[in-house]
Formats: C-alpha cells, structure tokens, sequence
C-alpha cells in the first residue's frame, strides 16, 4: 500500500473503521514510515484536543418550553409567508391609489381650467399665442402643432443621428 | 409497571405512541434525546442559547411528523439528519444576516468566555488557569465551526455522538467511502486551524 493510499485510509484507521487485515497492514505501515506516522501523530492530537469542548446541558424546563410551542403550534397560520406579505401590503397599496387619484383628478382638472382660461380670455375662436399653442399640445394623444417647444422635443427624441 | 415498560420501549416505540397523541410517551423520548441533540447543535453552531431553541425546533418537527413516521432507518439517524439539516439552514441564514449587521461586541465575546470558563469552575482554581481553559475551549469550539458544513456534521457526530461511518453516511445522504474523505479533510483542516491559532496566541499572548 502505497503512502498516499495510508493517508486516504488513516481517519478510519484512528476511528477503528476498517477490517482487522487493513488496521494491521497500516500499523504495520505506520511503524516503518514517518510521514504517515507524523500524520497519525497530528490526527491524534487533534482528536485529545477536540475533548476538551464542553458538554452542554439542556435547561430544566426544555421540556415544559416545548409543549408550549406544541400547544402553540395550531395558532400558526397556515401560510406564514403571507402574513408577512401582508403585512407590508397596506403601504403601497395605499401610495399606489393616491397617486393614481392624484394623476386622475388632475388630469381633469387641468384640462377643464385649461380650456375655460382659453375661451374666456380670447372668445369662441381663440388666436393662440406661441405659448398657448405649446401649452395646449400637452394635451394627451392631441396631434403635436409643428413649430412649438413640444414638436421640438419630440423630433429631438426621435432623432437617430446620421446614418452609417 | 407501565412507566417501567415506557422506559424501556425503543425510541420506535415511543414514536409510533406519540403518533397517536400519546404525549407521555413523546416525554420519554424528549427526555432520551434532548442531551445529546443539543450537544450536536451546541458543538455544530457554538452558542448554547440558539443551540436549545434549535434542539426545541427539531422536537416540533419529531411531534409534527409523529403520525405519518415510518421507521426506515434508526430513529437516532433520523432525529440527527433533521438537527443536522437545520443546522446547516441555520448558517446559512446566519450568514446573510451577517452580511447587514455589525460584528459581535467584545462584551459578547466576554459573556462567552464566561460561560466556557464556568464549566471548568469547580476544577480549577486559579483565575489564570480558568482564563487559559476558557480560552482554548473557545478556540477549539471556533475552529470547529470553521469548518465546511459537511465536515463538521460528519467530524461531530463522530467524535462526540459515536457514530460509525455507515450511521454518518445516512445522515448526511453520502457514501461510506464519501465520509471517510470528509473525516480526512476535517482532521486536516482542524489541525491546521488549531496549530495556527496556538501560533498566534504566542505571537500575541492575553
């Protein structure tokens, strides 16, 4: 047996977890070859030191806690993880519908003060001012008049620069 | 008589009962197992206060399974792969949480040695010898939890519960031949880590 294949074995050879042929074939190994045998050396140590970790004794009332826990094992809900979720889902849900109010009421709002401006101050066929013009064509899905601040923008953001 | 009888009844047993809501009989098998389930956990995770709380949630978890437990394999392989795999989530969550919290203060660190030093209380008088006990037990118990998950499950359960390869294996859902490797690599790692640490606390002795 080679010593790379003693080295392989040596844990079960410490633990006693080989046949008797195989723990007498590596002692008899061991005795004539120090690198394992300082290997077995350390592995040895290491198990004495490992003693040295205390044992541990559970609490007097390890068990009177458990059947607490037991007792309280029907109060939890089925799905944990949803009372988590909803717990958090109040918030947003909240934001969300207010700022959806927000948009609603004053997109209304807007269009409706917007327009009443425009007729009152300038009659039933307005002359839009250069002003008037690019606050108008805010409006959604209107066609965007060419020539105003918003018709510039969008060219602007269609733009792909020269071609190849 | 019957308590006699209870006493004496195999963990099986015992198991089968409690599926039946005996809860005198899940008691027995509490009392039979508790100890050596929170030395595991204690030796895998090294905090004895998390180590019971973890002990308590592998016996909900034997309560819970009570009814529909078909013994297959020893009743100590399965309690010891339902601690061992909670161990191992255990870590795991430990150390993402580690990822978003400060680091353990030196009065943790102290609480720690205080709890590992009174064991030894009793045996040693001098407070010099009792800080030296206290603090190769924690730098063993550290270097142990160093370890890879696997090789500390296998190198625990070996050294301090007196499993044989073959109960580990089962365990661990490996081969025999995977654990002795394990065993190999963890006695390794563990030398080199306990050596290392001897060298720095010459280097920079308390």
């Amino acid at each position: 047996m080679s010593c790379r294949n003693i080295k392989k074995r040596l844990s079960a050879y410490q633990d006693r977890e080989l046949s008797s042929d195989e723990q007498a074939r590596i002692k008899s190994h061991l005795q004539g070859c120090p690198e394992c045998s300082a290997l077995y050396a350390d592995f040895q140590h290491t198990w004495e030191m490992l003693g040295d970790v205390p044992e541990t004794h559970p609490t007097p009332g390890f068990y009177l806690e458990l059947r607490k826990k037991i007792a309280g094992l029907n109060d939890r809900p089925f799905f944990p993880g949803l009372r988590q979720i909803f717990q958090f889902l109040p918030a947003p849900l909240a934001t969300a519908t207010l700022v959806l109010a927000g948009l609603v009421i004053g997109t209304y709002a807007g269009n409706f003060f917007f327009q009443e401006s425009l007729i009152s101050h300038q009659g039933l066929q307005p002359r839009f001012s250069r002003l008037d013009v690019s606050l108008a064509s805010i409006r959604t899905f209107d066609p965007i008049p060419p020539g105003t601040l918003a018709h510039g923008y969008v060219r602007m953001a269609s733009y792909k620069g020269s071609a190849h | 008589m019957n308590d006699f009888l209870e006493e004496t009844s195999s963990s099986e047993n015992l198991m089968a009962r409690s599926g039946k809501g005996d809860t005198h009989s899940f008691e027995i098998l509490v009392r039979r197992h508790q100890s050596s389930v929170l030395n595991f956990i204690y030796r895998f995770i090294g905090d004895r206060i998390e180590a019971e709380d973890l002990a308590q949630e592998v016996f909900l978890r034997v309560w819970q399974s009570a009814a529909t437990y078909k013994p297959t394999a020893k009743f100590t392989t399965w309690i010891y792969r339902i601690a061992a795999n909670l161990c191992i989530n255990k870590q795991r969550s430990d150390r993402i949480r580690r990822l978003f919290t400060v680091p353990p203060s030196r009065k943790e660190e102290e609480d720690l040695e205080n709890e590992l030093s009174a064991d030894h209380a009793t045996k040693s008088p001098s407070p010099e010898d009792l800080l030296l006990v206290a603090e190769r037990k924690r730098q063993i118990l550290n270097a142990i939890q160093q370890l890879p998950a696997n090789q500390r499950v296998a190198l625990v359960l070996k050294r301090y519960e007196g499993l044989s390869y073959k109960e580990i294996a089962k365990i661990i859902g490996c081969s025999v031949s995977a654990v002795d490797s394990l065993m190999v690599r963890a006695k390794r790692n563990l030398h080199g880590k306990l050596v290392s640490q001897e060298k720095k606390s010459q280097v920079f002795p308390r």
